[in-house]
């Protein structure tokens, strides 16, 4: 049966509403798994871990192997660790972004070699790291087990992200802004501090904040090298114990201890969304700056 | 050109009668045998000329024959491409510019660029008139501040940075 060209279209038509409804569901769909895993973990955690909560929760030693008092020292060094980490990792990085595709262009080998590996120490597991840091920092340098051979730990493994994300960051200046740069002879080191850096700030920032969220949130690499000692640290050579080992330690070795473990989960959540947003402010302060002023 | 001119059927006023500042020819910047390649492709080959002293120098060509890649071997932007070759000899007052001991950032004060296309940094108007100033040595505020206006009230943006300021505030 020949059906006309108008009922051709139409059905054309049809088909393509349909095919745009089933797409645009599909898509809701996932969005809103995605969205409801993210509510369902937050949420449960700040349910079970909201009780606990209190000022004197975050300020006070833990008692009775964490079942009972606060978790002060915890956090302490907790941010010990994250500070010696950053204050190592970020310098480092920078530099490396900076120079790798200066090496790229000339030797193409050397900087090919250095991108391959950083990408193979992303993905390397972070409780290789743990036996790295406790082998070569812990005996080796003979800095035991210590916040800072925690630190120097997580600094290795949060390298390669902060590295890789930093160098996309430059990457994504425009190389009119390089070429007008030169043409106007400035240095290199004007140009990389008042052209380049702010330009890829948001790069920058990207990588600090998966780099503060890995770092923070590992316990693997921690158990070997900073260690489990809840005593307030009275340097960087104490052991100190990381909030993501008190969880680990609280839900897995202490029986009674999981409503703890939820309140400690509740406050490296906070911890967690405290440091993106001082981390995204403090760019945008510093940009806003650099760039409207003169 | 100037003898050629012959009666002046515009009403424009002839220019005056000036001595011919190219009368004396003084190569400033002497090019000899230039090539370059981008990967396999060959831009230049063999360009051998002259750059005179206190001359405008024009060189006219299609889209694509290679003018915007001669004036970027003249203060090295070359070296800023990824993949370009530069052979061949450029002097400046007699020295040698193309082999690697030069101090790039020295001759591009000598030897600057505007490119076709306008490219502003992503600061504010003032900040990219006064930031590359401020870089080569002119720090006093009131002397930015003169520059800022008199190259502003130049270009006729005078008026308009003006008001633009004053709505952001």
């Amino acid at each position: 049966m020949a059906s006309r060209p108008s009922d051709r279209r139409s059905a054309a038509r049809t088909r393509a509403h349909v095919a745009e409804s089933l797409v645009s569901l599909a898509v809701w769909v996932s969005v809103i798994l995605v969205a409801a895993v993210f509510v369902w973990i937050v949420g449960s955690v700040v349910v079970h871990g909201a009780a606990n909560l209190s000022w004197s929760y975050l300020v006070e030693s833990p008692a009775d192997a964490g079942r009972a008092g606060g978790i002060g020292p915890v956090l302490v060094s907790t941010l010990l660790i994250l500070a010696v980490c950053l204050a190592v990792s970020v310098p480092l990085a920078l530099g490396t972004a900076i120079l790798l595709p200066e090496f790229t262009r000339g030797r193409g080998w050397f900087g090919g070699l250095v991108r391959r590996s950083l990408d193979v120490l992303a993905g390397v597991p972070s409780i290789v790291f743990g036996l790295f840091g406790n082998a070569f920092f812990s005996l080796w340098l003979g800095m035991g087990f210590s916040i800072l051979s925690g630190g120097l730990t997580l600094a290795c493994m949060v390298l390669p992200i902060l590295i890789r994300t930093t160098e996309e960051g430059f990457r994504s200046v425009p190389d009119d802004y390089r070429r007008a740069a030169a043409a106007l002879s400035l240095s290199h080191a004007t140009t990389l501090w008042h052209i380049l850096l702010p330009a890829a700030a948001p790069g920058l920032i990207v990588g600090l904040i998966l780099g503060v969220g890995r770092a923070v949130a590992e316990t693997a690499a921690l158990i070997f090298t900073s260690g489990y000692v809840d005593r307030m640290p009275a340097s960087l050579l104490d052991s100190g114990r990381a909030l993501s080992l008190h969880i680990f330690d609280l839900s897995m070795n202490v029986p009674g201890g999981e409503a703890r473990a939820y309140s400690a989960a509740t406050v490296l959540i906070v911890l967690l969304l405290v440091i993106n947003l001082l981390a995204s402010g403090m760019t945008d302060r510093w940009l806003h700056r650099r760039i409207v002023e003169a | 050109m100037r003898e050629a001119r012959g009666p002046n059927p515009f009403g424009v006023p002839a220019l005056p009668e000036r001595p011919d500042c190219c009368a004396v020819r003084d190569p400033l910047v002497q090019v000899d045998g230039l090539e370059v390649h981008y990967g396999s492709h060959v831009a230049l080959r063999d360009v051998t000329m002259p750059i005179h002293r206190g001359c405008i120098t024009a060189i006219v060509g299609p889209s694509g024959c290679g003018k915007s890649t001669f004036l970027n071997c003249l203060n090295r932007l070359t070296d800023l491409l990824p993949g370009c070759v530069v052979r061949g000899r450029v002097t400046l007052d007699g020295q040698e510019i193309l082999n690697g001991h030069v101090d790039v950032v020295a001759l591009r004060r000598r030897i600057g660029m505007i490119f076709q296309k306008p490219n502003p940094f992503p600061l504010s108007v003032r900040k990219n008139l006064t930031f590359p100033l401020r870089h080569h040595g002119i720090r006093d505020r009131r002397e930015l501040e003169s520059i800022v206006e008199a190259v502003l009230q130049d270009v006729g943006l005078w008026d308009e940075s003006r008001i633009d300021s004053t709505c952001r505030r």
